[in-house]
This record gives structure tokens, C-alpha cells and sequence, in this order.
């Protein structure tokens, strides 16, 4: 039988199958990110591959970012499941997602988080 | 002693699982309150099967919380069955509705675990599960000032105020903001004249710290749906302006509607705002949004 080498057409197995690709708002979890888009340390990419990072200005924070803005242990994001959770740590500031004061959040693709003068955006799996 | 506010379903009239709802959710009304050592929640639509499994996580004492029906539409009480904690014998929940109203609140909820319609019987969940009984004035519920008020909706539906050390949050959903506007002739005639409510409900809403509100339609959907129940969010957005609100979360958002949509439609509201009450902040409401007002 004729073989396509196009993804979208059936083709008899050779060796083994190909391995399904996620669809775009299953990317896995560990490849998603945050970028630091504005503030100080700008830009900067931060890989949640971890369980836990904690930004903060403290020297002990996963993300040390430089302000006075800033409370020591700020914004935590943490891995629960498929999906990334922002807590706010008690910070004196707050943390806004998308404009608005938040305790906790699912974050999005997309989304927006302010700690400060740092501006964060998040980003599922590329 | 602290007051949070997390929303688990946010989404009207029907679930709406998908890629295209992801950000807002597709789970329908249901929005927990804690507030200092006791839970309140509002409404127990599909939403509440999450928050169940959330307090089974968290909590290794008996619970006692308090459940509040706007009214008994599917999309408001189709979670209950699936909530966790009912099958717990250490807890106690107790079934507030609208005064008058609480003993059908309760018939309802276990009508609809009938063997027609549910595997499980009502009488087998083995939490104490009873009817609570509202004044139709101020309550006071675990230290809590709860206040209610009726709502346009076919069947009727009640609204809550919750007060607890100064902070306040109104649940108000399911209700046709439009049916109830005072000014009708000024509002057809200019779409951007503040449309005004009835002073008994801008009272009620009143100076609140977050107004969770129907915001169902768009304007543009709003002709084909009038008489449905459900609010302009321009409107609710005039009502929390004239009421004086701090955060208004945009509630029960159409099933029709994606996520592009609501941002869309929250943008729309945000410029409504903007002139006359720059200050007020607007969200869609999104499962998963946690907020702490006090």
C-alpha cells in the first residue's frame, strides 16, 4: 500500500508508532514557564519544572528579585496536578493576576501576574 | 479572623467542559465562602463535586457548613449528589434557601437523588443533612450577619449578604437585573445612561467589599434572551456603581459564551466603568480564583 509521509494520513506502522503529541492545552506540565516581562531583572525566563518556586526578595527564594516592592517570600507557584497554582505569601503588596488582588489562582495561559514592578506572564508547556 | 472567597463554578444554565471554556471553567454556580473558622456555600452546582474533594484533603475534623440556594434550577443544585463530604457521618450540613422557602430547598435536593434520577438515595448519605430556616430580616449564622433578598428570575430566586467584621460579599445570581430597571424610558433611549435599580436592592448590595453577580449576556445577546432570568452585565455593572461596590465578579457566564467571550465582555464592562466609577473592579469570575476580603 502507497505510504504518505504526511501526519494527518494513515500509514502502516515500520518500527514502532509515533508518540502522540499533546494537544495544545495538554502540554506537559513541566515545560510550562513564566517570563519576566518587565521590572527588575527583565527579561528573564523561569522554569516551573519544579514542584514549588517561591519568588521573593529573600536570598532563600527559588527567584530572587531585587525590590523593596517586594516581600521576602512574595508569590509562590505550585505545581498541583496537570495545572500551576499562584498563592500569595502573605506579601505586604499583594499579589494581581490580571489586574486584580488575588489570594490563590489556577493560572492560564496567558495570564498576567504583578508582584510589585515585576510583571510576570504565564505560559503552558512550548 | 479571616474571609475568603473561592469560586468553583462560574459558568450558567449548563456544564461547558472544554479547550474553549478553560480559563472561566465550565462548572456551574458554585462559590465557597470561608469565613473565620466556618464554611458557607453558595449554591451547588457541578462545581461543588471539586470542592468537596478539596475539603476532604484539607479537613481531618467534622465539618459544619452551611449551604445557601439562590433557587433550585438544575445548574444550581446538579452538584449535590456528587459532593464527598455528605457521605461522611461526621458532618452537618445545614440547607438555607429563601425565606419561606427553605423546606422545599431541602425537598428538592432530595428529589433529584430519587432512583429515577440517581442511583444513590437521599436517605443514604450518612452526613446529617437538615433544613435551616431564614428570617426574612438579619440572621446571624456562625457569627456571620446574613441578609437576603428576592430577585426576578421565572420561580424566583434569593440573593445573600454577608457581613462579618466590617467586610461584605453579596451573592446575587440569576436574576434579570433588566425587568427591574426604574428608569426604563431614558435607559432604551441612551444605552449609556446609567440605568437605575430599585433602591431596596442598591440598599442590599450596598458599599459591598466583592458583588458576585449574573452577568449573563452581552448586550447583543440580551433581546433574544429577555425574559429568561438572567442580567446585561452592563446592568449589573450599573448596579455596582450605584451601590457604591469595591470588586464586582461577573458571575454565571452564558454556556454559549468561550473564554474569548467573557474577556471580551469583561472589557466592555471595565469601559462602562471607566467614567463613572473608575475605581470599581471588574473580573470574570473563574474557577480556581481565590480572594481574600478580609
Amino acid at each position: 500500500m502507497a505510504q504518505q509521509d504526511d501526519e494527518n494520513v494513515w500509514t502502516e506502522p515500520t518500527t514502532a508508532l509515533r508518540p502522540v503529541q499533546p494537544l495544545r492545552h495538554e502540554q506537559p506540565v513541566s515545560r510550562c514557564l513564566l517570563r519576566l516581562v518587565s521590572g527588575p531583572g527583565s527579561p528573564a525566563e523561569i522554569s516551573l519544572s519544579a514542584a514549588e518556586v517561591i519568588i521573593g526578595r529573600a536570598t532563600d527564594a527559588s527567584i530572587r528579585i531585587g525590590s523593596a516592592e517586594l516581600s521576602r517570600h512574595h508569590l509562590r507557584i505550585r505545581r498541583r496536578g496537570e495545572e500551576h497554582l499562584a498563592e500569595d505569601m502573605e506579601s505586604r503588596n499583594g499579589v494581581y493576576l490580571n489586574g486584580v488582588r488575588i489570594h490563590s489562582a489556577t493560572l492560564r495561559d496567558g495570564d498576567t501576574l504583578q508582584i510589585g514592578s515585576a510583571v510576570l506572564t504565564y505560559h503552558e508547556g512550548r | 479572623m479571616s474571609f475568603f472567597v473561592k469560586f468553583w463554578g462560574t459558568r450558567g444554565s449548563i456544564p461547558t467542559p472544554g479547550h474553549s471554556t478553560r480559563k472561566y471553567g465550565g462548572n456551574t454556580s458554585c462559590v465557597e465562602l470561608r469565613i473565620g473558622d466556618s464554611l458557607f456555600i453558595c449554591d451547588a452546582g457541578t462545581g461543588l463535586r471539586e470542592l468537596g474533594i478539596d475539603i476532604i484533603e484539607r479537613e481531618d475534623q467534622p465539618i459544619r457548613g452551611h449551604f445557601f440556594f439562590s433557587h433550585t434550577h438544575w445548574d444550581h443544585i446538579q452538584g449535590f449528589p456528587f459532593f464527598g463530604p455528605v457521605y461522611d457521618p461526621k458532618n452537618t450540613f445545614i440547607i438555607y434557601g429563601e425565606p419561606g422557602d427553605d423546606n422545599q430547598v431541602h425537598k428538592l435536593l432530595s428529589g433529584q437523588m430519587r432512583p429515577e434520577y440517581f442511583p444513590v438515595d437521599f436517605k443514604e448519605l450518612s452526613a446529617t443533612v437538615q433544613a435551616g430556616s431564614l428570617e426574612s430580616g438579619e440572621n446571624q449564622i456562625a457569627g456571620v450577619r446574613v441578609k437576603t433578598h428576592h430577585q426576578h428570575h421565572p420561580g424566583g430566586s434569593c440573593a445573600y449578604s454577608f457581613e462579618f467584621q466590617g467586610a461584605k460579599v453579596v451573592y446575587a445570581t440569576d436574576s434579570e437585573l433588566d425587568s427591574t430597571i426604574v428608569n426604563t424610558d431614558e435607559a432604551a433611549a441612551n444605552p449609556q445612561a446609567l440605568r437605575r435599580l430599585p433602591q431596596s436592592f442598591v440598599d442590599f448590595v450596598s458599599d459591598a467589599d466583592l458583588l458576585i453577580a449574573d452577568a449573563q449576556y452581552t448586550d447583543a445577546e440580551y433581546p433574544s434572551h429577555a425574559g429568561w432570568g438572567h442580567a446585561r452585565a452592563s446592568t449589573t455593572v450599573d448596579l455596582a456603581i450605584q451601590a457604591r461596590v469595591r470588586q464586582l465578579a461577573l458571575f454565571h457566564h452564558d454556556p454559549m459564551q468561550s473564554d474569548r467571550d467573557v474577556d471580551r465582555k469583561v472589557n466592555d464592562c471595565r469601559d462602562r466603568s471607566a467614567i463613572l466609577r473608575p475605581e470599581l473592579v471588574i473580573f470574570g469570575a473563574r474557577e480556581g480564583l481565590e480572594l481574600k476580603i478580609l
